[in-house]
């Protein structure tokens, strides 16, 4: 064995005496830091669930009081009401040329007036 | 892997680490109080960021994180001691420093029982400049590969083996009496 590794293995010998001599009260805060970390990670999820599901009802709260909200605005409903009109006009079975006609001879009837 | 299996190997892990961790963190602070705060420090570190990574690749990151944990409490210290100066005449700097643990003076609980063999180790080591007792306690007691090493203190390989080429020379210099 070279120098190198007889003073490795030297150093490596005293320092683990120096863990083997640490007293209980050492080793058992260790043991309760080591606890504490790993039960962290466990916390932690448990927050993010509570996170996601206080997220989740807030969402389904505000949706709730958007829905209302917008079933009672209507605020185009007279321009949708006037596009169903004509809708219903042209599906009906009225010819153009006599709903022409008929604006012609309003026309004619308020120029008379007019005149 | 489940989260319990994940709990049961994070446990051996830091299990088998944590006892040569605390006598690094002492060593480099000589004080245990701030060196368990240290390690504990490292231990929610790793399990906060890293649980999910894998389990070999643990013992350079868990190093990492105590050996930032360590430079950082230095900074801090060299930091208050600065301030002192600055604000503070000379006597009560000195009067301050004098009620301050010695931090060239080993804890004695460290030395308790031990050889003196083993005291003038501990003693030697902290004699060393940080960077060099880092790369003997990683390379040497912790038995890190080079590049584990390196990625624990943030350096190149070529600096683990010049760090660790030097600290060598001066352990061996001061342990001449002490090994075979």
């Amino acid at each position: 064995m070279t120098d190198k590794h007889d003073f490795e293995s030297f150093a490596n010998q005293k320092l683990n005496e120096t863990v083997e001599h640490m007293g209980h009260t050492t080793a058992t805060r260790l043991a309760v830091m080591r606890h504490e970390a790993i039960a962290s990670t466990t916390d932690r999820k448990q927050n993010c669930f509570m996170l996601a599901a206080l997220a989740s009802a807030m969402a389904a709260f505000m949706l709730t009081w958007m829905m209302p909200q917008q079933n009672n605005s209507k605020p185009d409903l007279p321009m949708q009401a006037g596009v169903i009109e004509d809708f219903d006009l042209l599906a009906s079975d009225i010819e153009l040329e006599l709903l022409e006609d008929v604006e012609f001879y309003q026309w004619l009837e308020s120029s008379k007036h007019a005149g | 892997m489940s989260r319990v299996e994940q709990e049961q190997q994070l446990n051996a892990f830091l299990m088998s680490v944590e006892k040569r961790a605390l006598r690094m963190a002492e060593i480099a602070t000589c004080n245990r109080d701030d060196a368990l705060e240290l390690v504990q420090d490292a231990m929610f570190g790793l399990v906060k960021h890293y649980a999910k990574h894998e389990p070999e690749n643990w013992p350079p990151l868990f190093h990492r994180i105590l050996q930032n944990r360590i430079r950082d409490w230095h900074r801090r210290h060299k930091l208050r001691a600065t301030i002192l100066h600055w604000f503070c005449k000379d006597e009560d700097v000195r009067n301050i420093i004098e009620a301050l643990p010695d931090s060239h003076i080993t804890d004695p609980a460290l030395q308790m029982d031990l050889s003196d063999a083993g005291s003038q180790l501990v003693i030697a080591l902290q004699s060393l400049p940080r960077r060099q007792q880092q790369v003997f306690m990683l390379r040497i007691w912790e038995g890190l590969s080079v590049q584990d090493t390196a990625t624990a203190m943030g350096c190149s390989d070529g600096s683990v083996k010049t760090h660790l080429s030097r600290a060598m020379q001066k352990l061996k210099a001061e342990l001449e009496a002490y090994w075979p």
